[in-house]
């Protein structure tokens, strides 16, 4: 099993996410991880705070993403949330102030454990190869995309 | 050596990703230059003694070294250009 593989978790992917702001979407999965043990409460405020002030957008096609992640001080145990939008949210475009469409959003939560660069690497990889994304577009639940990710990682 | 700098919040994550990419980049023309990861809280003290400076935030600052953005070396789009720009300012 890869790394990547490791910290997938079919309680971690969300479909059909409904919000209408990159906070509330953000909010949406901390309160998710918070549930699920995985992070700090200060995980919340954390996240939105970095992703105000460096924005993980990235503009990639055919379906703008983002990566938000925070702290390791916040992360309780290591794992990825993958979410899927209904319809995109904006997010800032990484390095810049310009907005995304984001319709994935990867949460990374990595603690120090791991090789962040490493882990980043392969994930930037997958995203931007458009038959996975397409699949991903196309995945009617969560299984389907558990098993799409980890074809392509 | 010509020293190329990648700076993100944590100096971890996306800058690391970035630097590694550069490198081997870098390695694959045969160009000596070192490329170094950091946090933008080291940025001016690194900018002192940099060639290039590749930003993975938003920085509207202006140095006296050029500014490369460089997300295009996290999703490939448009990598080519901007490898081409670094190449420029390392000469």
């Amino acid at each position: 099993m890869s790394t990547i593989e490791k910290l997938l978790d079919e309680n971690l992917i969300f479909l059909n996410a409904k919000c209408s702001s990159s906070k509330e979407i953000l909010s949406f999965i901390s309160d998710k991880l918070l549930e699920q043990g995985k992070v700090k409460e200060s995980f919340n405020e954390a996240i939105i705070e970095r992703e105000d002030k460096y924005p993980t957008g990235l503009r990639i096609e055919p379906y703008g993403i983002a990566i938000p992640h925070t702290d390791a001080e916040h992360v309780i145990s290591p794992c990825i949330a993958v979410v899927r939008m209904a319809s995109p949210v904006a997010f800032v475009e990484m390095a810049g102030t310009d907005q995304v469409d984001v319709t994935f959003i990867f949460c990374l939560v990595f603690d120090k454990s791991q090789s962040h660069a490493e882990l980043l690497g392969s994930i930037m990889k997958m995203c931007t190869t458009g038959e996975m994304m397409e699949q991903l577009y196309d995945a009617s639940d969560k299984v389907q995309i558990l098993k799409i990710l980890k074809q392509f990682c | 050596m010509k020293k190329i700098i990648v700076a993100c919040s944590s100096g971890i994550a996306t800058s690391q990703t970035v630097a590694s990419k550069l490198q081997r980049m870098l390695k694959e023309r045969k160009i000596a230059a070192r490329v170094e990861a950091v946090d933008v809280k080291s940025l001016k003290m690194h900018i002192k003694d940099s060639d290039v400076y590749v930003k993975m935030i938003p920085d509207k600052n202006t140095y006296s070294i050029p500014v490369i953005n460089g997300i295009a070396f996290l999703t490939g789009i448009g990598m080519e250009e901007e490898f081409n720009k670094i190449l420029e300012a390392l000469k």
